[in-house]
């Protein structure tokens, strides 16, 4: 196996015999690559997100309106070329409609499955906060279990099943908050926040084709298969015992930590450590460092912390330095 | 523990020998210790997994050593004439025993048992102790087991615990009344039964010696062990027998009244003061008496074998006197008060002998029975001091403390005591003229040619207080009897303000007299009357002469030759305080006697044994009616010991510190302001020392190097950054163009420690010294300081975007 680096500090980076495809690994690039020429100037929320979809995880994308959520997840699912599913979630929406449901057909007597949009490669559910708990709670089985059960029959979905939700934090009027059974099945939840200066200036430089959505069927990035094999290779990027002791110290401390009514659960813990290998594997190593467990730190803990009191930014700095790193022994 | 414990057993062990000896002798054992539970430890760990016979055999041989070692311990201490007692040899058998079942601490059970050992130790040595401050360790032996306790039985704790506690007064005053009922009854079953041997005396309680077991180590007894076994045999033998020395044991026996061939014993000429026992206090021995005498009892054919009792031996002493009490003192034999320039005379000693009582005892000697103590004499001018007490403070006493000398080769009917003695004791002796006090204030028993070897005379001592002898303003004038003409002379000449010439001054030998008064007026002239006179002429004699027993002394005038050279005996230096101080108007007398060193502290019996070798002179100055104070001008020997309270030992302490204290926190000011530099040389003589080692070890020296760098420039890295972001922000702020070296070298020691890279790249050693001469002290340092804040922003500031 050959190594290729990923980023731009993969250079000075030690051999890691990881990535064996190299054409996955070109797509990758390729797929970043496209991702920030969508979304300017966040290459870091980019890096989240693939870090995200590498580690098999489900992202939130929680900000403001008009900073380009869907359009990252758009153009994500778009970039996959897989099977893309879309729901728009609105109080009416049922929890049929986004599994699916079965119909009886009169000419061959027979009920018949009718997939919904969750049978895809990618679901992107948006504004996922302006439909019912009752609905929400249909993808709480599919996100955790990769599976839809309708009337007693599971019904698997694909492995490589990725869930791209969007909300908006302002307008609450009539929005219904995610519990937190749901919130503890999303991998990260990002904030995109506004670009700076320069990136709106390119921005509005740009000619409006580029904007333009791509046609059908272009994987412009990655396709399923490569996912794949990226996902397996990135499962194996090595923990060490200090580094997994230092996570679960952070996760007991959340735990323990008087500002924080619900900590984090051992789901929690799997998709951090997952997470951190994405972060490590998506900068060349095939080890994670405690550097990488604090990077992703603040994306995987703020979907999931039930903070008491107090900004929840606050609490995650005070836990990170709080908790001593492990040493060079 | 089990160590704690073992070091309180080396302290009764040595109960009169300096702290140091002990401590040493406990780190040393301590360290023996360690060093056989560790290798315990490990044929344990290597056996831990073996089979079940493996074990047992394992088990079998650490006994089996344990015991082989305990015997051939003790064996060869006894052989080399260190002999240690039977039980302290079990008891730091236990102790060793307790630190294998630490060592073993892989068996879960052995913690507790270890800890049992350990309070055994502790609870049965302090039991045993002699040594009132040995309830200080046990103490903190108990604490120390309440913290252990606590935290191995927390959870439990913490689970028992009640949720909130609803305050009832009537509960709250049962306790309390409760508490304070079982203490009011502890108290009063244990008051006056505090530590002592008294239980050993009990029998209940195991211990060498005794009357069928010959242990020369013994513990028990005035003695050793030898000693205490012949006493019980024979009255006359030596034995620490308080009484019986006054027995008339010399009589003939029955099996000499019968065989004529062998010749009588011959008959004691010269006769000597006796006491005899009461009626209700014979022993078999006096009966024995009493029964040859009448002629009357059996003479038995059945005679045992004689057989010299094993490991009995004869011992030969030098000692004169032991002596039990503190270190230092100085027992006084005779005074004299007259000094002719070449000899000392008593001048008290030609005045008329007082009147005796109507029971032949000296007027100035005052008789009290104490009860469980005896007859005792004590001197009444010193009890007027005291207010008729021998136990109140007032005047310049303070207290007192309780004495004992032993005589062995001493041979003169005086009876050493210290200055302020104020009462004698001799077991069953009650007779009011067995003791007088002599013309210059000595203790003595008239009509006897010595003090028996072997007495035991007990002795209450006044302490004199320090503070109230400071202020003392009420020292006796006196005319200088020493001095006379000469002093005069001295005086004289130096109110004419120069010192004495001794073309001047008188010739032969009154001129040292006349220069050691030129000298005193001298070093005093500046300072009151008073004790502020007496401490700056006994200070500028230890001081500013040599003591040398070995020095030429001028025949003619040794007081002179002394003052001029500088250098001689103690008597030499005794002679000059006195003459000084008389010179001044003290009334001053030189004392000789013996000198109780510290250094001859007997290991067994906890006495100090005092030798031919440390006959001694001292000064004397009076202070009041009867009361004399020692003063030791001789360099080497220990001043006399005075009560101070804790505020003048404070204060004293603070007066004397003060140039440590200055130079030392200089010193530490010094150290600490220039702590980047020195740090950082150590750092880099540290960076240099670690070239053999590994590259892993080495990359965690330069980290660790790093860290003690930003610590020196109070710039340290938060615990919860990873060095990689630490260092390389200050890099990146220090020298960009090294920042890659730096990045490098933390991705490679990420990689080493935490991922799979074995070795690291070649010229990976190049970057760790690139980063060692960069990351200096002073750089991170004056990084710190131009952006400040460093140190305080969050690393994660940037995480959470």
């Amino acid at each position: 196996m050959t190594i290729t680096s990923i980023d731009s500090r993969a250079d000075s980076a030690p051999d890691a015999n990881i990535v064996s495809d190299v054409g996955a690994k070109q797509r990758l690039e390729h797929l970043r690559a496209h991702l920030n020429s969508v979304l300017l100037g966040k290459s870091r929320q980019i890096e989240l997100v693939l870090a995200c979809l590498l580690a098999r995880g489900h992202l939130l994308l929680d900000d403001l309106p008009g900073t380009g959520k869907t359009t990252l997840a758009k153009s994500l699912a778009d970039s996959l070329g897989g099977r893309f599913g879309r729901v728009q979630c609105t109080p009416d929406l049922l929890p049929t409609d986004i599994s699916g449901f079965n119909l009886f057909n009169q000419k061959t007597r027979e009920f018949e499955f009718h997939p919904g949009p969750i049978f895809s490669d990618v679901l992107l559910a948006d504004e996922i906060n302006r439909t019912t708990p009752r609905t929400q709670s249909a993808l709480l089985e599919a996100m955790a279990e990769r599976q839809v059960t309708i009337d007693a029959v599971p019904h698997p979905l694909v492995d490589t099943f990725f869930v791209i939700a969007t909300q908006n934090p302002i307008d609450s009027h009539g929005a219904y908050p995610l519990p937190e059974a749901q919130l503890d099945r999303f991998a990260m939840r990002l904030e995109i926040g506004y670009p700076d200066r320069e990136a709106q200036f390119e921005m509005l430089s740009r000619p409006a084709s580029d904007f333009a959505p791509k046609p059908d069927g272009v994987a412009v990035g990655l396709s399923i298969e490569p996912l794949r094999k990226l996902q397996r290779l990135v499962a194996s990027v090595t923990v060490h015992d200090a580094v997994r002791r230092y996570l679960i110290e952070l996760v007991e401390a959340t735990r323990d930590h008087e500002a924080i009514e619900l900590g984090v659960s051992p789901r929690g813990l799997l998709i951090w450590q997952r997470i951190a290998q994405a972060w490590a594997f998506l900068h060349g190593r095939d080890f994670v460092s405690p550097g990488d467990i604090q990077e992703v730190a603040f994306p995987v803990l703020s979907v999931r912390l039930v903070i008491r009191s107090g900004n929840a930014s606050d609490v995650i700095t005070g836990l990170l330095k709080d908790i001593p790193v492990p040493g060079y022994r | 523990m089990a160590c704690l414990a073992l070091v309180v057993v080396l302290r009764l062990r040595g109960s009169g020998e300096p702290v140091s000896v002990v401590i040493v002798e406990g780190v040393a054992i301590a360290a023996w210790l360690v060093l056989t539970a560790w290798v315990s430890r490990s044929a344990w760990m290597a056996l831990r997994f073996g089979r079940l016979w493996q074990r047992r055999i394992l088990v079998v041989m650490a006994i089996s050593g344990l015991a082989i070692s305990t015997l051939s311990r003790w064996i060869v201490a006894a052989m080399g004439g260190r002999g240690t007692a039977w039980e302290m040899v079990m008891l730091t058998t236990l102790a060793v025993a307790a630190g294998l079942l630490v060592a073993a601490s892989t068996v879960e059970k052995s913690h507790s048992l270890s800890v049992v050992c350990g309070g055994f130790l502790m609870l049965f040595a302090t039991a045993i102790s002699d040594n009132g401050d040995a309830i200080y360790l046990a103490l903190a032996w108990v604490a120390i087991c309440l913290w252990w306790m606590v935290a191995n039985h927390w959870e439990r704790l913490e689970l028992h615990m009640p949720g909130a506690i609803r305050r009832q007064s009537g509960l709250r005053f049962g306790a309390t009344a409760s508490g304070f009922l079982i203490f009011g009854l502890a108290l009063t079953v244990t008051w006056g039964r505090g530590p002592s041997t008294r239980l050993i005396g009990g029998g209940w309680m195991p211990t060498s010696g005794g009357q069928r077991w010959n242990d020369p180590a013994a513990r028990s007894g005035i003695g050793d062990g030898d000693a205490v076994i012949a006493a019980k045999q024979h009255a006359a033998s030596f034995g620490p027998v308080e009484s019986d020395l006054f027995l008339q044991s010399d009589l003939p026996s029955l099996f000499d009244m019968f065989d004529d061939t062998i010749g009588e014993p011959a008959i004691r000429r010269r006769s000597e003061k006796a006491v005899g026992l009461q009626n209700q206090m014979p022993t078999d021995q006096q009966q024995h008496f009493a029964q040859s005498q009448q002629g009357g009892a059996a003479f038995s054919a059945a005679r045992e074998r004689s057989e010299s009792p094993a490991n009995l031996r004869d011992r030969k002493t030098t000692a004169v006197l032991h002596w039990v009490g503190p270190v230092g003192v100085r027992l006084a034999i005779e005074r004299f008060d007259n000094f002719d320039g070449v000899d000392w005379t008593a001048v008290a000693a030609g005045k008329t002998p007082r009147v005796k009582t109507r029971g032949g005892g000296d007027p100035l000697l005052q008789r009290r029975e104490m009860q469980d103590a005896g007859v005792w004499y004590f001197r009444s001018d010193l009890l007027r001091q005291n207010n008729g007490s021998p136990q109140s403070s007032a005047g310049l006493f303070r207290g007192s403390r309780g004495d004992a000398v032993k005589f062995i080769n001493f041979r003169s009917p005086r009876i050493p005591t210290p200055t302020t003695t104020v009462g004698i004791h001799i077991a069953d002796v009650d007779r009011d003229d067995f003791f007088e006090i002599t013309a210059d204030g000595s203790w003595r028993m008239p009509d006897r040619e010595t003090v028996p070897s072997l007495t035991v005379v007990r002795m209450v001592t006044h302490e004199i207080d320090g503070d109230r002898l400071r202020n003392w303003n009420r020292f006796p004038m006196t005319s200088s009897p020493s001095v006379g003409d000469a002093g005069a002379a001295a005086n004289a000449s130096l109110q004419k303000g120069h010192i004495v010439d001794p073309a001047d001054g008188p010739p032969g030998h009154r001129l040292g007299m006349s220069l050691a008064a030129s000298l005193a007026k001298q070093w005093t002239h500046d300072l009151s009357r008073g004790w502020p006179q007496i401490e700056a002429v006994i200070d500028r004699l230890r001081n500013d002469f040599a003591f040398d027993r070995s020095a030429d002394s001028d025949a003619e005038d040794p007081l002179g030759g002394f003052l001029r050279t500088g250098r001689g005996g103690d008597h030499l230096f005794a002679t000059a305080a006195t003459v000084m101080l008389q010179s001044l108007g003290y009334e001053a007398r030189l004392a000789t006697g013996f000198y109780a060193p510290p250094g001859n502290i007997a290991r067994l019996g906890g006495h100090i044994e005092i030798g031919p070798e440390d006959v001694h002179a001292w000064a004397e100055v009076r202070a009041d009616e009867g009361v004399w104070i020692p003063l030791e001008p001789t360099p080497g020997y220990l001043p006399p010991r005075f009560y101070r309270s804790w505020w003048s030992l404070a204060t004293l302490l603070a007066w004397s510190a003060i140039p440590w204290i200055l130079g030392l926190s200089a010193g530490i000011i010094l150290l600490w302001w220039s702590r980047s530099a020195w740090g950082e040389w150590l750092c880099r003589v540290v960076w240099w020392c670690s070239s053999p080692l590994g590259s892993r070890r080495r990359m965690a020296v330069l980290v660790r190097i790093l860290d003690i760098r930003s610590v020196l420039v109070r710039a340290p890295r938060p615990m919860g950054t990873t060095p990689r972001q630490w260092y390389c922000e200050i890099m990146g702020r220090i020298d960009e163009s090294l920042t890659p070296s730096v990045h490098h070298f933390f991705d490679t020691a990420d990689a080493i420690v935490f991922g799979n890279q074995a070795t690291p790249p070649v010229g990976w050693m190049d970057e760790a010294n690139r980063v060692a001469a960069a990351l200096t002290a002073g750089r991170i340092g004056k990084c710190h300081r131009e952006f400040v804040g460093i140190a305080e922003r969050s690393p994660f500031s940037s995480y959470s975007r």
